[in-house]
């Protein structure tokens, strides 16, 4: 086997093997974490601000910022432009005690999304705020997939309040 | 035969160039919105590009568009044309009394990476009150962005801050 050709079936398994786990729901990205699966990660914070003041304000940013089309083309040679579109899906339910938000992802151009995705698309972050006392309100993100530092790091600035802006999710 | 061969690949090199020179010089193929409405939007955009490869000097290029779209009482959408955003403020008229479907891109282009792109869009129905105003702040930094609209009563009194609304907030009637 040439070294070329070992490297696309090692890469064709890593990529079955992640398309294989995608979550189909919010609790299955949270089970894959919890089991430190390939490219999950977890960040946990906590903010002095009572939960309905986090929560109100996580809600209005997730679905202002992250309800986007983002697309992305590459030059493949011999005049050849492959083009991929990626649309986003933010979804809350807030509850009293608890406020849960979903961020789904489709491929609806250039190329297929293996593993049956659900009709909006694989779950890649999900975030809990919960209250973790009176004035202090704890947000759990949790991710898995690769990239999207940008919408991390726009999550802890929105339930901070120090930056209001929407993450380019092409970057 | 190689020779028509490398006639046919360099006359394909050609084409991509020059596709890729006239998307980089700004004929990207939108048709402009047009209207005779008077204006009531007035756009005023400050861009800062995330990659030093989308800038000039590197050939590269990092714009905004509005894409204006009318949406009719059964909630279909109606592709107008687009408004390219730039340093100077863009004022345009959109009708009154009926929502448009704002579409606000944010687009990269790097001619070194031979053309790679890339894209985000933010989105917004918006239907203006006859005989007000509405400002728009459009500014992309540092791999963020922020789209305010304001509404604004020439008579006087202070601007409101008017929220996003999505599509899926337009009711057919």
């Amino acid at each position: 086997m040439t070294p070329a050709r070992m490297f696309f079936v090692f890469s064709t398994a890593v990529l079955l093997f992640g398309c294989a786990s995608q979550p189909k729901t919010a609790d299955q990205l949270r089970d894959n974490v919890k089991h430190n699966a390939a490219f999950s990660s977890r960040e946990v914070f906590d903010v002095k601000k009572p939960y309905h003041q986090v929560s109100g304000t996580l809600k209005k940013k997730w679905l202002e910022c992250l309800d986007s089309t983002a697309t992305g083309s590459m030059y493949r040679g011999k005049g050849l432009v492959a083009v991929q579109t990626n649309v986003y899906k933010p979804k809350v339910a807030v509850t009293a005690r608890r406020t849960e938000l979903t961020l789904q992802h489709k491929v609806t151009g250039g190329s297929k999304q293996l593993g049956s995705p659900p009709p909006d698309g694989f779950f890649i972050i999900v975030t809990d705020v919960y209250s973790a006392n009176t004035n202090t309100s704890r947000v759990d993100v949790q991710k898995h997939t690769l990239g999207y530092a940008g919408v991390m790091k726009a999550i802890r600035h929105w339930a901070e309040g120090t930056n209001m802006g929407c993450p380019d999710l092409a970057q | 035969m190689k020779q028509r061969e490398c006639c046919a690949q360099i006359i394909i090199k050609l084409a991509w160039f020059l596709t890729l020179a006239g998307v980089l010089a700004g004929c990207s193929g939108l048709p402009p919105y047009e209207s005779d409405l008077p204006a009531n939007l007035n756009v005023k955009t400050r861009l800062s590009s995330p990659f030093l490869l989308h800038t000039a000097p590197l050939a590269g290029t990092f714009e905004a568009d509005m894409h204006v779209n009318s949406v009719d009482r059964r909630c279909q959408k109606n592709y107008r044309g687009s408004v390219k955003l730039g340093s100077a403020a863009v004022m345009v008229g959109i009708p009154a009394g009926q929502p448009s479907y704002l579409v606000f891109e944010f687009s990269g282009r790097s001619f070194l990476t031979r053309g790679t792109a890339s894209s985000s869009t933010y989105a917004t129905l918006l239907t203006p009150r006859s005989g007000y105003q509405y400002d728009v702040d459009v500014a992309y930094a540092d791999k963020m962005y922020s789209i305010t609209v304001y509404e604004r009563d020439p008579r006087g009194g202070p601007r409101r801050e008017i929220e996003r609304r999505p599509f899926s907030a337009c009711k057919p009637n």
